[in-house]
């Protein structure tokens, strides 16, 4: 992809978001563009992005906002060139399809936002034993602890999650650094349901003291191994054309010798069974 | 069922998964991922529905189960994929054409040459002349037949278990996924192909909502449900919200899927990457790889696997039809001593559930599609212990079912969630969830917009770039390292039109206001209008 040189004069700022204008052209599944076309769609693009244009203006932009200025690193830009020439350059164009010459152009280019300022924190679960967390903190939630707690908040303090076994009652802590926006966390406990705690403490060790940021939703972790019976458990049928249910009792003798043989089948070791299953999609490398 | 007189003790369920992410480029031509549509078309779809066609032809019994995504089904149904598989098809007969001139120096391989013509021109024929050019109205005769059950999945083939964190996307994907089905089939969905069998407990109210009865899981998804279901994966469960759950058979998938021990290994059969994409001299082969030269596979190939080695021998046709026989013998000899078994510790009669991806037979595995085939015509009329059933039917039949929630699982290597958020790809899933909840907040802030809005146009093409982002094989692809910098394009490009039209909705209110845009931005939406087409009858409140 080839990048103007000179975008910097073009860099937005960041409460705006037509004015900025780093063009690049994807080249990636183009047919060849002549190199007239592309100098005559650089004068276009010139003459559009002088000063004296008619985007919007500041005021405009930012009268009905009432969201939060958009993240800077967010580029796009459309621009609509006059098609004024079918670009072609073998006779196999697809001639069936109705394509309007007129028809412009429309360059996209797009960068993944890399905040969204707003405070928050996220568990998910990648398999029974681990978890990833992503987080944020919002500028304005960033001013008032600063506001609140002196310039130096975040110099003086390190970032820690709180790692909550809701189903086990019990919390433990993981410090983490300001580097990063996310972590892998692995969790002793599978098939529980976690909670996870955004807060800072002092880098002074002899500072006990902690502060909350945020906190997350809930994800259960996935069971990891069969969880076979008790003598006693009651076992529920349930009848899904009459929606009549049954209960009966598990008893070793009755049950217990079908649901060993059955799961004999299943080759377990503790519980757990091999997940070499081929996977989707991709029978030929999957090994067994 | 089908009906012979016969002493059935159990019961095999073969579903095929059918699934392509929506690749539709009306800008240009020169996606090779566009080529996936058409391959698929050519090598596992029409092969499927050609079996099916010959089994009701021979009045063979059979049933099958499966799930056309929504994005499949639109790209089945659009226009210009229509008409640009009709040129893929026309340019193959051109190539097997020149084939057949050029490899008369080798008899067999000659031989397979004018077997290709025929089997293209014989595709084309049957594309316009019995499909009307779209494959959908196949399916839905054998469909409204009684013989093949087609089942609904996620709008996009959202991995649920990562998207669960806003329940109304899940929700979403769910609802669109059965609009997509009902609008071109008429038997009422029972049936939901949960993407990657991405179980979690929370999207069962909203399954049951839209009329679901049952979805498929993972074997392990069963084994280590809550509690233990008493018959394995031999019987279903279902959940404490209502959803039944069935879960994969472990032996008979092993049996097909393993590479090493598996069917599709057989050294008769066909070897994938023998292609003359690969093999014929480049300036010969120039014009039917992609455009800027690289070469990729047309589906022609002579060769047969052979052996563990780099040598392979010429295709057979006999002999691939051989071992087909055998293998399909093999698979049916080995159901029957299962059931045999199973039937002795079970209370009700078991049922192996077979699910697989449909790309296997045909694609992945030239002679899928025949090994069906010859598969049920065996099933139909040799003395067995069992039939060919759709869950559904098992449902009805058997009614009384272990309550259990079914664990937390995919059928994804490792059987987590690993394949979609892991190092490679977490990046993107902040994104996922906050366009997600941008959805849902523009659809509280502007709800019941008049028809003919332009706001209203605006959110819809917001839902569309949503769920576009959503689709789990940009993760898949990305994880496996195939065509990855196409995959992180469509995301950017979905979160980046999303978020663009989210601002547009909420900055530029005072145009908006007056059901206005500027000219750059009109252009703008109806440029992605036009590509990002999915789901035209697409409304917004679906995230109200």
């Amino acid at each position: 992809m080839s990048q103007q040189s000179n975008d910097k004069t073009f860099e937005s700022n960041a409460n705006e978001d037509i004015k900025s204008t780093r063009i690049l052209i994807d080249n990636s599944s183009s047919k060849e563009k002549s190199f007239a076309s592309k100098n005559k769609l650089n004068s276009i693009l010139d003459s559009i992005l002088k000063p004296n244009n008619s985007l919007p203006s500041d005021q405009e932009l930012t009268k009905d906002i009432d969201k939060g200025s958009i993240p800077s690193s967010y580029d796009m830009a459309t621009i609509s060139i006059p098609n004024e020439r079918k670009i072609s350059s073998d006779n196999s164009h697809n001639t069936s399809e109705k394509e309007d010459p007129r028809r412009p152009i429309i360059i996209e280019y797009y960068d993944l936002p890399y905040k969204y300022d707003k405070t928050t924190v996220r568990v998910l679960a990648q398999d029974p034993n681990t978890l990833f967390v992503y987080w944020e903190i919002s500028d304005k939630d960033r001013d008032k602890f600063v506001e609140q707690y002196g310039p130096n908040f975040f110099n003086e303090t390190k970032p820690v999650l709180l790692i909550k076994n809701l189903t086990d009652d019990y919390v433990y802590e993981l410090e983490i650094n300001d580097f990063a926006n996310n972590w892998y966390i692995h969790v002793n406990d599978s098939k529980c349901r976690y909670t996870i705690e955004l807060g800072r403490r002092p880098k002074n060790s002899s500072d006990n003291s902690y502060i909350p940021v945020t906190y997350s939703n809930v994800m259960e972790s996935p069971n990891d191994h069969v969880l076979f019976f008790n003598e006693g458990d009651k076992i529920i049928f349930k009848n899904i054309a009459t929606k009549k249910l049954t209960t009966r009792v598990y008893t070793n003798g009755e049950f217990g010798n079908d649901l060993k043989t059955l799961y004999k089948d299943y080759h377990l070791e503790n519980g757990r069974f091999d997940y070499r299953n081929p996977s989707s999609q991709n029978p030929t490398s999957n090994v067994m | 069922m089908a009906n012979r007189n016969k002493n059935v003790k159990g019961y095999v369920s073969f579903i095929l998964h059918a699934h392509l992410p929506y690749v539709h480029h009306p800008e240009s031509e020169d996606y090779l991922e566009e080529q996936w549509f058409f391959e698929a078309a050519s090598e596992t779809y029409i092969p499927l529905l050609k079996r099916f066609q010959k089994l009701v032809d021979e009045n063979i019994d059979f049933r099958f189960t499966m799930s056309l995504t929504p994005p499949l089904l639109n790209m089945m149904d659009n226009k210009l994929l229509q008409e640009r598989y009709i040129k893929y098809l026309e340019k193959h007969i051109e190539l097997a054409q020149k084939e057949c001139e050029r490899t008369q120096y080798d008899d067999r391989i000659n031989k397979l040459s004018h077997y290709y013509l025929d089997r293209y021109t014989e595709d084309l024929r049957f594309f316009k002349e019995e499909c009307n050019c779209c494959l959908i109205n196949q399916f839905k005769k054998f469909n409204d037949l009684g013989v093949l059950e087609i089942i609904g999945c996620g709008a996009t083939h959202g991995y649920f278990p990562i998207l669960i964190l806003n329940e109304k996307t899940v929700k979403a994907q769910i609802q669109l996924g059965v609009q997509a089905y009902y609008k071109y089939f008429e038997k009422p969905l029972k049936g939901f192909w949960l993407p990657e069998c991405g179980y979690v407990p929370e999207s069962d109210k909203y399954l049951r909502e839209f009329g679901i009865e049952y979805v498929l899981v993972e074997t392990h998804g069963i084994l280590y449900a809550d509690p233990t279901p008493l018959y394995g994966t031999y019987a279903p469960i279902v959940s404490p919200d209502g959803v039944v759950a069935f879960g994969r058979d472990l032996e008979s998938s092993r049996q097909v899927w393993s590479s090493i021990n598996g069917y599709p290994g057989d050294f008769n059969y066909r070897e994938f990457y023998r292609d003359i994409g690969f093999d014929a001299p480049y300036e010969y082969i120039k014009p039917y790889i992609t455009y800027n030269g690289v070469r990729v596979s047309t589906g022609i190939k002579y060769y047969r696997i052979t052996g563990k080695t780099e040598e392979k021998d010429v295709y057979n046709l006999d002999w691939a039809m051989d071992s087909i026989n055998r293998n399909a013998g093999d698979f049916f000899d080995n159901r029957v001593r299962q059931i045999n078994y199973l039937s002795k510790h079970t209370e009700n009669p078991p049922i192996i559930v077979c699910p697989y991806d449909a790309e296997l037979y045909g694609h992945w595995w030239y002679e899928g599609p025949d090994f069906l085939y010859t598969l049920a015509k065996k099933i139909y009329y040799d003395d067995c212990n069992f039939s060919l059933i759709t869950p559904h039917e098992y449902l009805t039949k058997y009614p009384n079912i272990q309550q259990s929630t079914p664990c937390r699982s995919s059928w994804g290597a490792n059987g987590y969630s690993y394949v979609w958020l892991n190092g490679s790809n977490d990046y993107i899933h902040r994104h996922l969830h906050v366009a997600g909840d941008r959805m849902c907040e523009l659809a509280m802030r502007y709800p019941n917009l008049p028809q003919d809005s332009l706001k209203r146009r605006i959110l819809n093409q917001c839902a569309r770039e949503l769920v576009l982002m959503q689709s789990s094989d940009w993760l898949f692809i990305i994880t496996n390292g195939t065509m990855v910098d196409y995959a992180k394009k469509r995301v950017k490009d979905h979160v980046g039109r999303f978020t663009k039209l989210y601002y547009m909705m909420l900055k530029k209110q005072s145009l908006i206001e007056e059901d206005k845009l500027d000219e750059t931005n009109m252009l703008f939406l109806e440029d992605i209008e036009n590509k990002d087409d999915i789901f035209p009858e697409m409304d917004y409140m679906i995230y109200y």
